[in-house]
Parts: structure tokens; C-alpha cells; sequence
């Protein structure tokens, strides 16, 4: 399974991943221009968070345990079973928020239709908008093994890194919430 | 997020492109490529830099409530960007003026220059008072180069490539540089013992009795010297992009400042040069793509307004248009002012160009009296030998369409101006000086209307965004559509 | 072959169905439920009164689903009485169905105040797809309707019973709506978008009688007011349906008391779901949760513990998320200070956030309007977190805050 990866040293808090998913996504025009000028506006499913120069690109993890499949009561918030990836069957999800309780990224977004909306890793598109629009390859689409490699080259280079965020500040960081106890 | 389309559609640009692309060179094109994606928030102005608690920006797809931490709206942002790049393009204009000899008052300087500690500066109002200043300098410019040369007078000379000499010393000007520099150049080539071709790319080209050959515009400049038959470039102070330095020097071409060119024994040492590096180039294959046109410069002063008046009466011809601006790597080279100049043309307007646009034209053969493609009686109506699409010269070299209008302002004839490409502030100062003279605008900056204050300010100052052509009289339609 | 026995078709149930499926897959399993649909979603039920969509579109999961996964559902028959020591089900029809371990999922049901007229015709109360389907039948003749509480359902039935035309009224006997999950600036926000929506909002006041006319209700009494009405709906809440636990002597608290695996009192009986009794997390008190994810969690572990796993449940806190009347709002824990505790608060417009922190740890959130990042801040209630430098009321709040932490 693919996933997104995020190499923290490399985003510059930018927000190009935030504008290209808004349109690309939920525009209706798919240019910045007219997208810019949509009611209601379009709203980006990755978030650039933390402070200036620790920015921090965040999208759904796609949580092996995921508390927001648990949470939905309608039946809406889906895995599909080949690639992992959750996704929103939008004509189901009824807007009662459970998943944007249960999201311990909160990377799931209430949207103006009263539907919860949240990155599905652009699983129609050959790879995620946020991933090939970033200026500075932050972003990286692969699977763990491919991941596992591109961990071991910076290795060679950095003394520090982490995963999940334990340890150290530096380095590939792919997070996963795991539920403590189970 | 790449935008595969031609890079551009002249053949004599694109066989040098074959040739950088063997010999790994990387053009503009190639550098514009490597720069996707572009930052959406400079594509819309609504990212500031200006103090050092910055860069601020407004999250286009947030609330309306977000500011700078100076307080700065979306619209000041958007609307205060444009006023900005207005005011530097103004003052551009006002710096060729003064470099071609003619008087720059203090205070007009003054009037154009903000500080960015200015900071309750570079509200919407300025736009008109810019506009003015910058149809100022533009009269300042044709002022200075009638006296220097008699730039208005209608002459012929040739563009593309082509025009390049393999057994002559090319010597190529570029970037605006000053007429005085020009006629120097060519009194001294004149008089020197080699053959000396003297040749321009866009913004150079000098009307009247120093009609120089145009190489090529502003986009594919670069590949002039990849032609490798330049033996010395002159160049001025604006539109010289500083990959030109670097590839001259890569391939061991001299550059020369036109600044530098002050004394006549300056002008003979470049020439000399020059000569040298020709000699030193015998017998080397150089790349000179067979790629040439005729080129006809001038000619709106003689009779057109009157031939106008009486055509429109008539319903012959339907207005006429001041169609410039630059060039823009997110489409094919010369495509988008070609389309809609034929568009125009099909639908009886009277097309007058200059600048970068005007050399797409020109290229297309569009500037000559025969081609064939105009409509019919537009052509008929027009005075003897006048093309449809009438080219004046460099960008700045655009205040004959300022006189034009001024003449045909009291008459029916309705008269505008489109800038569908825009890359340099003097082309959206020339937009401004235009719309503050009265004529509408229309420009191709589409982040510039997005936001909805700024589109309203701008309205009202006669600068509309390229789509409302849709919205225009006649024939506006299908024009936009191209 | 272990006889897994599940009384229950909900959230709970249908969970602990498809994890033993899931681990076990020649098993035996079996659900039984007394109600006549299959299992399907609570949430749709006031969008099925306001007419937006119908009985089917709630199903979530129907026979075909069951089928494929080899459970076999005796739907519609009610489970009588359990023998605990011949280890088998009674149904009502007098079959008899043995199990190996029982699962009581069996839900809740609604809190029927005693009040004179409280059995009159066109006196309803929304809990189940059944119950949807007689409302929305007694709303299509009504014209008026008083809806008793103005909780989550209240609120929710009175907004959809408006969506069909009729004059609506709420009346609550707490000071202000909603008075579970939210503060009283908040249910002022909440108030005045329903109020907004067209519907009379009566809180502070005790319905003393229902008033009718031949056996049917005509409306409603309070301290010295008379609210006319065709139909009435009761909505003051719910509890834990233990009667089927308690008749084989389980025990019973708030619900089917539980251990830390949901077993109950009785060796090879779990329960889950709103049925069942388990530990607030943050303070250790019995609690019945009674929302949907807490269910199918439940399920799952249950299922997990039945299958002989082993597996501990940490216990769960009282949180809430809901829509009411386009204003999103979640509650997470306890937001009602106490004493010792602090409260900050912002507001702006229709969004309103506060938390309410105890010591070193978040104890409560309240997100209305704008919730996003809500499900940060409740994980950070849930892990009992230190919040430290965190400031949940930032706008620039969000899990990234918590990683730098």
C-alpha cells in the first residue's frame, strides 16, 4: 500500500500542497483563478501546520486502526480493500461529525455541504495533488518498503531521525495512530 | 502539475531549440519547467514581503477576515501589488526617457517612487496618477527618438533570424537601449573596414531611418546567441534576462554595456571587438536558421485616423486596437497575440502593435502590407501600402497610439487596447497609461481580477480583464474565445 | 465449533458479529433481534421524519451482507430469557437456542416519564426505525406537535417534524437546551439558530400533563401554560435495556455491569454497546457512554474477549457530535467545571470553544460552529494528556501542536 510521507526537513511551509489539493479537489473551475472566486470556497483536505520554519504538511494517515471507520454510523467512511486507503462515500456521510470527533490528526473536515470530507490520497489520480505539486519534495507517495529506502539514504547523511516523532525532530516521519492497548 | 504544450511556434526558434536540447542547454523554457508549481499566493499578489515581520499572505481559500500582521487586507494585498508593479513600470518608462536624452522631472520621479515604509501608500488611487506619469514618459520617449533620428517615419527592415549575417560581424542590441547608442553603433559601423550587420532583439528596434533587423522577442532571446554567429552583444538596462550573461560568457561572446558606449572611441573599441571575434569565428559552423521577413515599421500618422473615420462611417471596419504586451512561457511562443490579431482582423479591426506581441506578429508576416489573411475590404479601406496590423516599434515606443486615439476621440471609432501576455511593469504601466488617457484596456492578468475589490477599482479605471472581450461589441466574442 | 449467541442487532452487536466472523471463520454465529429491520443507522432517523430520505436508506447492512458472512440473523423474534446454566436463549416464539458464549448488545430505550395522558393516542417516542415510521405516519394528519426535551433527539425530531410543516414546539425542563453536553453559552448559540428555524423553544418549564381528548393527545401542560398539539414526542432520554440481563441475574447498575474484558456477572455472558455498564476512563465511575463509536469499539473487543483474546477495555468517556440546525457541535468529556477546575473559552460568531482543564490535563472540550480540530482535542482528553505548553484555543491549533509537545 502506498502512503504519503512527509520529509519535515523539506517543507518550507509553503502551502502550494494546500492550494493545489483545494482545487484540484474541491474546486469546481480546476484553476487557481477561477477557484479562488468559488462560493462556497474550496477547501484544501491538507492542512500546513506548526510554527514558522517547523511547518508540517498534514493529511489522513489512513490509520491501520483507524477510529474514524469505527465512529461513523452511516456507513460513509469506507476502506477500499485494495489500496487501505479510507474514504468519504459522500451520498452516505449524513454530517454528524463522529469521524471529526474521533480523528486524533483532525484531518477530517466538515465541509459546507454538511458532508465530512478527507484526503483519500487522490486514489482516482496517478499520484496525490499535494505529493506532485510540492516545490520542495516533502512529500513523498510509496509504499513502507520504498519508504524504508528512502529512510536509509538520508540515514547515511543525518545522524538523526524519526518516525512517529519519537527521538528525534529531524527526518522522514510517516505518522500512524495506533490506539494504546489493542 | 506540467504543462506539456509546443514551446513555440517559430520554426526558427524552434530549430535552435533542437540544437540546445542537444547540447544540454537550458532556455528560459526548460528553467520555467523546473520552476512548477509555481507559489499560487504571488500568482495572485496576496503574499507580502515587504518588512521583515513578513512574508504575510492571505489564505485564498479562508475567510475574508485574515490579514497581514500589519493589518492588510486581501484586496490591499492584491489590488496594492498591481499598483506596485504599476508604479515600478512607470517609473522603467521614465528611466528610458531620461536615458534617451529627453528632461525627467524631479517630481515626476518622486511621484512614481513609494517606499514600502510608506505604508499607507499604494492605494487603488494611484493608478490613475501613474497612468498619467507613464503616458508622459511614453511622449517623453517618441519625443527624444524623432529628434534623435525621425523615428516616425515609415521604413522597412526585416525580422527573425534570418536576419543574421554568417559572413558579416553581427553585432546585436537588446534591451532597450538608447537611440543615441544606435545611431553611434551605426555611424561607426559605417565607417569600419569589416561589413558590419547591426540587428536588435525586441525592445532595440528603432523606427525611422534606423530601422534594425528584429531578431526575435523577449522569450527567446537566448537563442540569438545560440546561433553562434553573435560577435558582440550590446545591451541596454531592461528585459535582458541575466541567463543571457551567463550563455554569452559560456560561449565566449562579448558583452558590452550600452551605458558604456558614451564616447565614440568606446563605440570603436566595441566594434573592434567585435571584428575580432568574427575573425576568430572563421571557418566554424554557426546555426543561423533561413528564417526571415520583411518587417514594416510605422505609418499610423499618415492618413489612418481619417481613412478610419470614413471606413467606420461606412461600417467597413469596426474600430481600431492597440494589441501588445510581452510573451509568457505558459503557452506556445507568439500563439495567443497571433490567434487573437487574426481574430481581430477577420472581424474588420485595424490592428496597431508593438514590443514583443508586435514581433509575433511581424513574424507571422502579419505587418505586411500583403498579407492575405486580413479582411478584404478592412484592407481596401486602409491608405495605400498601410498593412491591417500596424507595427510602431519597442514597447516604449507606443505613444503614436496614444495620438490615435487622442484623434479619433470625438469620433465614433471605438478604439481599445488589449495586452493579452504581460511579463515586464512597463507593459502594465503602458496598460495604465492607456486606460488613464481614456482608452479601454484590456488585460491578460488573470490573478489580478480575482479578487473582487481590485476587478471593481480597476473597472473603474477603464482595465478589464482579457475575458470581458466576450462582453464587447462586435466580433469581441470570438476573439475572446481564441 | 464455538456457538457464538448475540442478542442485538446494532452498532455493538453487528461489530462483535463481524469480528468473530472475522477471527474465527467456521464458527457458529448467530444474532437475534427484536426488531423487524435490519441493522441500520440511528442518525437517519430525523432525516427520514423530515422526508429526506426514506426507511431503506438507513439499512446499513441487510440480509445479503449477513449471508455473505455466514451469520445467521433470526430478526424479529425477542429473546425471553436466558438459562444461564443450560447455556441457551429462550425466544418468545418458546425456541430454544444454545450457545457457547452470549453476547447482550440489546441497546437502550427511552425514559417513559409517569405523567396523566402519557399513554394517549399520538404520544410517540423516536428511538427506533419502527418508531420513525409511526411519527412520520402521525405527522402526515398533524398539524402541530410538541416534542417533550430538548436533547440531541429532541432538538433533531422537532427540526425534522418543522422540515414537514408543522407548528413545532420544544419544551425543556433544564434551563437551557441541550443541557448533556453543553454550557449555557452555547446552548444560547444553539437556541437562537432553532428558534431561527421556525420552532418555539420552552426551557425551564415542566410538562405536567399531557391534555387530551377521547383517548388522544390534544397538548401539552405546563406550570400555567397550555401548548396545543397533535401529536406529542417524548425525547428525555434513554437507558441501558437490561431486562433480559437482569431476569437471569446479572448485575445491574447503570447498565449490565461489566470487568475490564465486558464480561458481565455471569462466566461467558458479555455485553456491549449501550446495554452495557463500563469505566469513565478519566474518573473511573461506571458509565454507559451510549454513542455509536464507543458501541462498535465495544463490539469489537467483546468479540475479541468471547474468541478468548483476552483483550482490556480501558473504559470510555462521554462524548458527543452532532448537526443541529447547520451548527456542528462536539462534546468531548466532562466541559461543567468543577471547583478546582480551570475554563477558557472563545467565541466568535457561531463558533464557540471551551476547555476545561484539571490539574495538568484536559478534562472537557467543547467545540460549536467550527469544529475542526475537535478530534485532537478530544484525543487529548481520551490519553489523558498533559497539555502543557498546548493551547487547544489557538487558531493555529492543531496535531501538529501535539507532536511538538
Amino acid at each position: 500500500m502506498k502512503r504519503i510521507w512527509v520529509d519535515r526537513e523539506k517543507c518550507v511551509g509553503c502551502k502550494t500542497c494546500e492550494l493545489r489539493c483545494a482545487i484540484e479537489r474541491d474546486s469546481v473551475g480546476k484553476t487557481l483563478y477561477s477557484a479562488v472566486q468559488e462560493e462556497p470556497k474550496p477547501v484544501p483536505r491538507v492542512g500546513v501546520f506548526g510554527r514558522t520554519g517547523a511547518a508540517f504538511p498534514l493529511q489522513c494517515r489512513h490509520c491501520e486502526d483507524a477510529p474514524c471507520l469505527a465512529a461513523c454510523p452511516s456507513g460513509a467512511m469506507q476502506r477500499d480493500p485494495e489500496t487501505g486507503l479510507i474514504f468519504v462515500q459522500a451520498d452516505r456521510c449524513r454530517g454528524c461529525w463522529m469521524c471529526v470527533m474521533a480523528c486524533p490528526m483532525g484531518v477530517i473536515i466538515p465541509s459546507a455541504y454538511k458532508t465530512a470530507m478527507k484526503c483519500d490520497a487522490c486514489r482516482h489520480m496517478e499520484a496525490p495533488v499535494c505529493v506532485s505539486s510540492c516545490p520542495t519534495g516533502a512529500l513523498l507517495f510509496e509504499t513502507e518498503s520504498g519508504y524504508q529506502k528512502v529512510l536509509a539514504e538520508k540515514r547515511g547523511r543525518l545522524a538523526l531521525f524519526a518516525r512517529g516523532g519519537e527521538g528525534g525532530a529531524s527526518g522522514v516521519v510517516g505518522i500512524e495512530f495506533v490506539r494504546e492497548g489493542h | 502539475m506540467k504543462q506539456v504544450h509546443k514551446k513555440s511556434d517559430d520554426e526558427a526558434v524552434n530549430q535552435l531549440l533542437v540544437a540546445a536540447y542537444r547540447q544540454r542547454t537550458d532556455l528560459a523554457w526548460d528553467r520555467a519547467e523546473a520552476q512548477q508549481p509555481q507559489c499560487g499566493f504571488g500568482q495572485l499578489g496576496i503574499c507580502c514581503s515587504h518588512c521583515y515581520d513578513g512574508p504575510c499572505r492571505i489564505n485564498p481559500f479562508g475567510s475574508d477576515e485574515q490579514r497581514t500582521i500589519c493589518g492588510r487586507a486581501k484586496s490591499d494585498l492584491a489590488g496594492g501589488s498591481l499598483v506596485r508593479s504599476v508604479a515600478d513600470g512607470s517609473l522603467a518608462l521614465l528611466k528610458l526617457a531620461r536615458e534617451f536624452g529627453a528632461e525627467v522631472s524631479a517630481d515626476d520621479l518622486a511621484a512614481v517612487m513609494t517606499s514600502e515604509d510608506e505604508m499607507l501608500g499604494n492605494g487603488p488611487a494611484r493608478l490613475q496618477a501613474l497612468g498619467g506619469l507613464a503616458a508622459k514618459a511614453l511622449d517623453a520617449i517618441a519625443q527624444a527618438k524623432r529628434q534623435t533620428y525621425g523615428a516616425d517615419q515609415p521604413g522597412v527592415s526585416k525580422v527573425n533570424l534570418g536576419a543574421l549575417n554568417a559572413q558579416a560581424v553581427n553585432v546585436v542590441v537588446h534591451g532597450h537601449v538608447a537611440p543615441g547608442v544606435i545611431q553611434a553603433l551605426t555611424g561607426a559601423a559605417a565607417k569600419s573596414s569589416a561589413t558590419v550587420n547591426l540587428s536588435a532583439v525586441c525592445g532595440a528596434d528603432a523606427g525611422g531611418r534606423l530601422a534594425l533587423p528584429v531578431l526575435t522577442n523577449y522569450e527567446s532571446q537566448e537563442a540569438v546567441l545560440l546561433t553562434g554567429a553573435v560577435d558582440l552583444l550590446v545591451v541596454g538596462s531592461q528585459c535582458v534576462m541575466p541567463a543571457m550573461i551567463v550563455l554569452a560568457a559560456k560561449l565566449n561572446v562579448a558583452v558590452v554595456e550600452a551605458s558604456a558606449l558614451k564616447e565614440a572611441a568606446a563605440v570603436e573599441a566595441a566594434l573592434q571587438t567585435a571584428s575580432e571575434a568574427f575573425r576568430r569565428r572563421a571557418g566554424k559552423a554557426v546555426n543561423i536558421p533561413p528564417v526571415v521577413r520583411p518587417l514594416h515599421i510605422g505609418g499610423i500618422d499618415g492618413g489612418l485616423t481619417d481613412a478610419l473615420k470614413a471606413s467606420y462611417a461606412k461600417g467597413v471596419v469596426q474600430g481600431v486596437v492597440y494589441l501588445g504586451g510581452c510573451g509568457s512561457f505558459g503557452s506556445t511562443q507568439d500563439t495567443v497575440s497571433v490567434q487573437l490579431a487574426r481574430q481581430l482582423l477577420k472581424d474588420g479591426y485595424v490592428v496597431v502593435t508593438a514590443g514583443c506581441a508586435g514581433v509575433s506578429l511581424a513574424k507571422a508576416g502579419m505587418t505586411d502590407p500583403a498579407y492575405d489573411e486580413a479582411n478584404p475590404a478592412l484592407r481596401a479601406a486602409l491608405p495605400a501600402g498601410l498593412p491591417a496590423v500596424v507595427y510602431i516599434g519597442a514597447c516604449h515606443d507606443v505613444a503614436g497610439f496614444l495620438g490615435v486615439a487622442e484623434a479619433l476621440k470625438d469620433s465614433a471609432v471605438p478604439v481599445f487596447a488589449v495586452m493579452p501576455q504581460i511579463t515586464h511593469h512597463k507593459t502594465l504601466a503602458t496598460a495604465a497609461a492607456f486606460a488613464a488617457k481614456g482608452i479601454t484596456t484590456l488585460i491578460g492578468l488573470e490573478g489580478v481580477f480575482t479578487d473582487a475589490a481590485t476587478r471593481q477599482s480597476l473597472g473603474r479605471d477603464g482595465i478589464l480583464p482579457l475575458a470581458e472581450l466576450a462582453k464587447g461589441p462586435k466580433g469581441w466574442n470570438e476573439a475572446a474565445a481564441n | 465449533m464455538t456457538k457464538y449467541l448475540i442478542i442485538g442487532q446494532g452498532a455493538a452487536g453487528t461489530s462483535a458479529a463481524r469480528t468473530l466472523r472475522q477471527i474465527d471463520p467456521l464458527a457458529s454465529v448467530t444474532m437475534i433481534s427484536a426488531e423487524s429491520d435490519w441493522f441500520y443507522s440511528r442518525v437517519d432517523l430525523p432525516d427520514i421524519i423530515a422526508g429526506k430520505l426514506s426507511p431503506e436508506d438507513a439499512i446499513l447492512a441487510g440480509r445479503e451482507q449477513f449471508d455473505a458472512l455466514k451469520i445467521e440473523c433470526r430478526i424479529g423474534e425477542t429473546a425471553r430469557r436466558i438459562d444461564p446454566a443450560g447455556q441457551a436463549v429462550e425466544l418468545s416464539s418458546g425456541a430454544r437456542v444454545p450457545y457457547d458464549k452470549l453476547l447482550l448488545a440489546t441497546g437502550s430505550e427511552p425514559v417513559v416519564p409517569p405523567m396523566p395522558g402519557g399513554g394517549a393516542r399520538g404520544v410517540h417516542y423516536l428511538w427506533t426505525l419502527a418508531d420513525t415510521r409511526r411519527i412520520l405516519e402521525a405527522s402526515r394528519a398533524a398539524r402541530s406537535a410538541v416534542v417533550v426535551g430538548a436533547g440531541l433527539i429532541g432538538l433533531k425530531t422537532a427540526l425534522a417534524l418543522k422540515e414537514r410543516g408543522l407548528e413545532v414546539a420544544v419544551v425543556e425542563k433544564m434551563l437551557h437546551v441541550m443541557p448533556q453536553q453543553l454550557d449555557e453559552t452555547a446552548a444560547a448559540i444553539l437556541a437562537d439558530k432553532v428558534q431561527g428555524a421556525g420552532i418555539q423553544v420552552v426551557t425551564g418549564m415542566q410538562v405536567n400533563a399531557l391534555e387530551t381528548v377521547d383517548g388522544k393527545v390534544t397538548g401539552v401542560l405546563l406550570e400555567q401554560r397550555r401548548i396545543v398539539a397533535d401529536m406529542v414526542v417524548i425525547a428525555v432520554g434513554v437507558r441501558a435495556n437490561v431486562a433480559l440481563g437482569r431476569g437471569a441475574g446479572l448485575e445491574v447498575g447503570r447498565g449490565l455491569v461489566t470487568n475490564e474484558f465486558l464480561e458481565t456477572s455471569a462466566p461467558g455472558i458479555y455485553a456491549a454497546g449501550d446495554a452495557a455498564e463500563i469505566r469513565d476512563l478519566l474518573t473511573g465511575a461506571p458509565i454507559v457512554p451510549a454513542t455509536w463509536g464507543v458501541a462498535v469499539e465495544q463490539g469489537k473487543v467483546a468479540a475479541l474477549n468471547m474468541a478468548g483474546k483476552r483483550i482490556a477495555y480501558d473504559g470510555a468517556i462521554g462524548m458527543n457530535s452532532v448537526d443541529i440546525a447547520g451548527i456542528p457541535m462536539i462534546s468531548v468529556g466532562t466541559i461543567n467545571p468543577a471547583a478546582d477546575d480551570r475554563q477558557f473559552t472563545v467565541q466568535s460568531g457561531d463558533t464557540y470553544r471551551k476547555v476545561v482543564v484539571r490539574g495538568k490535563q484536559v478534562n472537557g472540550v467543547l467545540f460549536l460552529g467550527n469544529v475542526r480540530q475537535a478530534g485532537v482535542a478530544a484525543n487529548l482528553v481520551l490519553r489523558r494528556a498533559e497539555i502543557g505548553e498546548i493551547d487547544i484555543l489557538s487558531s493555529n491549533f492543531s496535531f501538529v501542536s501535539v507532536m511538538a509537545q
